[in-house]
């Protein structure tokens, strides 16, 4: 039974919750995680930086040598390029779905498909996030044990750079969460309205 | 409604409820003991090595990316044997609420686990690979036992995440049922 708007519902969260607001707020949230996912993207596949270094001096002429930082010298960076990308790809998928779905009939599939499609992307923007900011700090920091110099003395502008990429995709991993928990929590309410499911209990023999 | 509301009520455990239980059971046993395995090999995993008369040694502590992911592997471990327990004693009352929680618990740990994973596994291919463009040179070649042990403890945390990830779907479908 679907939840007409404005009723209120008797759950341990105690306020007002109707399914218009509910789904207004779901859709925002996933607009603002296409952003920032996209951002991201955006930002660590343009990031590139060419610096030229004076090694030796012969004579009178200096000896140049051109080093470039391009973001695909780094694995971790190329999975995290990627991974955003295809997170901004299904939010956007999930927001034309939701503004355009009702007219396909297909119900009793949507939510295994939507809950299911969340989280693995939710663990995919996780995982690309963390590879990429523990990438960074070997970059600021260097690693003294195994002799790896740190690089972004060097190369600061591609460090900042990258560094607010990551800002972006911490943000939009923050946002599926929120996300998640929601579209579940939304799922619950509506569906508990009719089942008065707090006060069943499922008894199994002993 | 009334009459509704009695059938739900003495719906009769079948033998899909049971089949559930014990899937979301057996899985917990799986997680908890995969990411106490991936815990113990990376904490024990150490390796020194005499160069020149120079001993080097290399142990998980040395990069703040293997120390997060054996922190995560830990605190994963621990807060899925609490699960276990709650859910094996807690197995006769079961409410869509108490599912929810379990949903929860199992996307934070989900996530808590996946990321110590996607940390350690950059670092671990700078270590096994070097890096040309950077000047970062391998140490897999010197350390063959440290990076063999380190390996084995993420093919195992790979494992618990997988088995943490059903958990997580499985929890959210069965708290919207009831």
């Amino acid at each position: 039974m679907a939840l007409q708007s404005g009723e209120k519902l008797p759950m341990f969260i105690g306020h007002i919750w109707s399914k218009q607001k509910s789904r207004w707020t779901l859709l925002g949230l996933r607009l603002l995680a296409f952003l920032a996912a996209a951002a991201a993207t955006l930002v660590m596949v343009l990031n590139k930086q060419t610096k030229t270094f004076v090694v030796a001096t012969i004579g009178t002429t200096p000896v140049n040598l051109t080093l470039t930082a391009k973001f695909h010298h780094t694995p971790a960076f190329v999975f995290f390029a990627i991974a955003n990308g295809l997170v901004s790809i299904h939010n956007l998928v999930m927001i034309m779905m939701d503004l355009l779905g009702s007219k396909f009939d297909y119900k009793g599939f949507q939510f295994p498909m939507i809950a299911s499609l969340d989280m693995l992307n939710l663990a995919l923007v996780s995982g690309g996030a963390n590879a990429a900011a523990f990438m960074a700090e070997l970059g600021k920091n260097g690693n003294s044990h195994a002799r790896w110099d740190k690089i972004c003395d060097k190369f600061g502008p591609y460090c900042d750079r990258g560094a607010g990429a990551l800002i972006a995709s911490f943000l939009a991993l923050a946002l599926m969460l929120l996300i998640s928990f929601l579209s579940i929590l939304n799922h619950k309410l509506v569906n508990s309205s009719s089942h008065n499911s707090h006060n069943n209990i499922i008894a199994l023999p002993n | 409604m009334e009459i509704k509301e009695a059938n739900v009520r003495a719906k009769a455990p079948n033998k899909t409820d049971k089949f559930v239980l014990a899937t979301q059971i057996c899985l917990r046993i799986a997680a908890t003991a995969t990411a106490m395995a991936a815990t113990w090999v990376i904490f024990t995993a150490n390796q020194t090595v005499e160069v020149l008369g120079m001993s080097f040694d290399a142990r998980y502590s040395y990069s703040p990316a293997f120390k997060f992911f054996a922190y995560a592997n830990a605190i994963a471990f621990g807060f899925s044997l609490m699960s276990l327990f709650f859910m094996f004693f807690a197995r006769h009352a079961l409410t869509a609420t108490i599912y929810f929680f379990f949903f929860l618990h199992d996307l934070m740990m989900m996530s808590l686990v996946l990321s110590g994973l996607a940390a350690g596994t950059a670092i671990g291919m700078v270590a096994r690979d070097g890096n040309g463009h950077t000047g970062w040179i391998k140490i897999c070649d010197r350390f063959e036992k440290f990076c063999d042990k380190v390996t084995v403890s993420m093919a195992l945390s790979y494992v618990a995440v997988v088995c943490l990830l059903v958990l997580t779907v499985m929890s959210a479908g069965k708290s919207r049922q009831i």
